[in-house]
């Protein structure tokens, strides 16, 4: 045979091309005929808002894919990445898992990337549920996020950003109905007074001391890792209008904050997160959900009370 | 339009286009790496505000790639496949029409991208037309090299000439399953696109980007030390083994994501067995080079092919293993993967698609190659800007690794800052490639108008040339 073949070149040539029909049947045929990689999921994301499939479009265009996956693999190294453990209607546990094929069903072109020079986006909409977040991280990445290497968008028109923002918010797992995850607090932060608080956050003791300095430690290192300040701003003054930030709620100045309000009301606004006026969830996420323990919010609770104390 | 018919056009013409696409591409390539330490450098400027890293970044790869060494490889594809075959090239006025349609292509490809026409798939992202002009060019060139084999005079094949026509015979169809069939729309979404995706982006290089540069050495090696390949039956192992193993890889891309788990194991076996092949072809070259490596010292075409070597051996061993999941899971998605990359496209094929033109281009326009001090140069800042770069982004991808399994993810941004020294060294080892392909390219053209006159018949220039 090898003897043929090293005379008759068409011979050769359609036999290297049958090799690969081998591989074409096992990796691309097979899979196209599996069912469970076609059919949806509760969690996909659609895209039947304009808006939002016209940010998807821009995201392709600006060539976000290069930098930011979506997807969360089925190791421990991407823990950060998941949905937060929450419930469908019908109240089965949804979230706090890897991506699967079903999540993906809509997905045309499929985004999964394949580098992590950014976080991934999968779930961002749950980690920064905040569209003036987005819009003001789009035009200037460094100022919410210190060190980042992100290209500025401020050249794209508003309604561009907008749109992208608008996709951004739409990466959730879609399960997990968005009024459910929690309790909020309505859009007045600093105007509320103690009486709104929920019974069950009323009577709680803090099982810290203000100025507790293991408290501080633990509160300076979560603030650290869950970029509190990306929002509230470096110097913990809080963001509004006249620092970009267009929508309330407006990030809270911690100073005042802390003069004005209890352990429990702040300890409250942490856990659970907060509302705009139109009811939809805000910048400020449950921390609760998303997997702080009682102490860690306490610890934070404590570290802002002592900022009047200083 | 009346193109050229002289005998040897179509191949020069191939490289003396293909070396300025490599330099606009470098260069893209560079300004990628800058953006990453000064993300900041085009803000505000009007309209180069618009060149972003996700805009930049497939204009590199897409320039380098099929710019750079596709074109490069087909050069060397004309060059060699008459010799191989004992006659002309069937028709030079083909193959000169091919260079046109393949600048054309490449401008329309490098517009289409900075203009943010991206179809949002990774190797893939030119608008349909664009993909039609890519078909019409590999058909050009199919219909060439088979007219030539079919008028041979020279009735045995040479191992060479059976990676050519496995190559052409088999990437267009790759690029064709993989191009979503090459419909005008997309007919397959979720997650199977990206499975198609990467059986494309990796069979483009198990079916073209190795076989035309493993045929190349098995080319220029003997010619180069004046001694024939050491195993004939070994070549033909390495040939059935690569067109057999390399399919079925794609997925390894795709390890521990939302694929089915036997779709994974599968590219992962297979990827596994890709290092019998490699090392079948490499213990070839070995036996050849053996006992002649004295050449070396002589030959900067040779220590290209002998870097690229290496280079191979380095790069097929890291792929095997970065695609098992427990390696996977520290490595993917960092810019360790994007040293391996390099490492193949780069380190081992374009250094040797450098040797191809060191030897074919005195022998197509007569003329010998204008400085061997400025080739000594090539070389060696073309392989300490490739050691920076690549040694900077291996590391430099294993811290990033290491954080995000430190952290699980958490305090992502700290794994952004980390990487600052090795962005730097990286930027700085690409300036010094660049550097060394401008002076490749003076040299190369310098040679084409003014250098010495080349004599086939005489060893001894040979010898020092090759």
């Amino acid at each position: 045979m090898g003897n043929k073949l090293e005379r008759n070149a068409l011979l050769l040539g359609v036999s290297a091309f049958l090799l690969l029909v081998f591989a074409i049947v096992i990796t691309v045929a097979v899979p196209l005929m599996q069912d469970d990689l076609r059919v949806a999921s509760a969690a996909a994301p659609r895209y039947d808002d304009p808006k939002v499939a016209r940010g998807r479009e821009i995201y392709i265009r600006e060539g976000c894919f290069y930098c930011h996956t979506q997807q969360v693999r089925t190791v421990e190294h991407d823990a950060a990445f998941r949905a937060p453990a929450g419930e469908a209607e019908d109240g089965t546990p949804a979230g706090d898992r890897p991506t699967a094929p079903g999540d993906y069903a809509y997905d045309n072109p499929v985004l999964l990337g394949s580098e992590r020079t950014g976080p991934d986006l999968k779930y961002v909409g749950h980690r920064l549920p905040s569209k003036d977040w987005h819009i003001a991280h789009l035009r200037d990445p460094r100022s919410t996020t210190p060190g980042s290497i992100m290209p500025s968008y401020n050249h794209l028109p508003y309604s561009d950003l907008d749109a992208l923002a608008e996709y951004l918010l739409s990466l959730r797992d879609w399960s997990i109905p968005i009024k459910t995850l929690a309790v909020y607090p309505g859009p007045d932060i600093l105007e509320a007074t103690d009486d709104i608080i929920p019974e069950e956050y009323k009577d709680l003791e803090n099982p810290f001391e203000v100025g507790d300095p293991q408290a501080v430690a633990l509160a300076e290192k979560l603030i650290k890792e869950k970029a509190c300040l990306t929002c509230h701003g470096q110097d913990m003054r809080g963001m509004d209008p006249s620092k970009g930030w267009a929508t309330k709620p407006y990030p809270t100045d911690w100073y005042k904050a802390s003069a004005t309000h209890s352990e429990q009301f702040i300890y409250w606004i942490i856990s659970e997160g907060t509302l705009t006026e139109a009811g939809t969830p805000s910048g400020m996420p449950s921390w609760r959900t998303l997997g702080l323990t009682d102490e860690e919010r306490w610890a934070l609770a404590t570290y802002i009370k002592g900022l009047s104390q200083e | 339009m009346v193109f050229s018919n002289a005998e040897g056009s179509a191949s020069r013409n191939f490289f003396l286009t293909s070396v300025l696409w490599m330099a606009i591409g470098m260069s893209f390539g560079l300004f990628a790496a800058v953006l990453m330490i000064f993300p900041d450098l085009v803000r505000n400027i009007p309209i180069l505000e618009y060149f972003t890293f996700g805009r930049v970044r497939p204009v590199h790869t897409n320039l380098v790639l099929f710019g750079w060494l596709t074109g490069a490889y087909f050069g060397t594809v004309f060059y060699m496949v008459p010799r191989l075959a004992g006659t002309k090239l069937w028709s030079e006025r083909l193959g000169n029409a091919t260079v046109v349609l393949h600048n054309i292509m490449m401008t329309s490809f490098a517009a289409a991208l900075l203009l943010g026409y991206n179809t949002g798939r990774e190797y893939a992202e030119q608008p349909w037309v664009n993909k039609l002009l890519v078909a019409a060019v590999f058909i050009m060139v199919i219909i060439n090299v088979l007219m030539t084999f079919a008028c041979r005079t020279e009735k045995e094949l040479y191992v060479s000439a059976w990676y050519f026509i496995g190559a052409l015979l088999t990437a267009p169809v790759i690029y064709i399953v993989g191009n979503q069939f090459l419909l005008p729309w997309n007919p397959v979404s979720g997650v199977n696109d990206a499975v198609i995706n990467w059986f494309y982006g990796h069979n483009i290089l198990g079916y073209w980007f190795t076989p035309v540069g493993i045929g190349a050495i098995y080319y220029l090696l003997p010619k180069m030390v004046g001694a024939p390949i050491w195993s004939h039956r070994l070549s033909m192992i390495g040939f059935w083994v690569i067109f057999f193993v390399y399919g079925p890889t794609g997925a390894h891309h795709l390890v521990n994501g939302p694929v089915p788990y036997w779709l994974q194991t599968v590219a992962i076996a297979f990827s596994v067995c890709l290092i019998v092949p490699v090392w079948t072809v490499l213990t070839n070259f070995y036996g050849t080079l053996s006992g002649r490596w004295g050449a070396v010292k002589e030959s900067v075409p040779l220590k290209f092919l002998v870097s690229a070597m290496v280079f191979y051996f380095i790069t097929c061993f890291q792929g095997p293993m970065q695609s098992l999941r427990s390696v996977s899971a520290i490595t993917h998605f960092t810019s360790w993967v994007v040293g391996h990359a390099h490492l193949a496209l780069l380190g081992t094929f374009s250094f040797i698609m450098f040797a191809s033109i060191y030897y074919a281009l005195p022998r197509l326009v007569g003329r010998q190659i204008w400085s061997v001090r400025l080739q000594e140069w090539h070389f060696w800042l073309s392989l300490i800007g490739f050691a920076m770069f690549f040694v900077s982004l291996t590391v430099g991808g294993l811290v990033q690794g290491s954080h995000w399994l430190a952290n699980q993810s958490g305090s992502f941004i700290g794994s952004v800052t980390g990487q600052l020294p090795y962005n730097i060294v990286r930027a700085m080892g690409g300036a010094l490639i660049l550097g060394a392909q401008v002076l490749f390219i003076y040299n190369i053209f310098k040679s084409v108008t003014a250098g010495k006159r080349f004599e086939v018949e005489s060893d001894a220039v040979a010898a020092a040339q090759a």
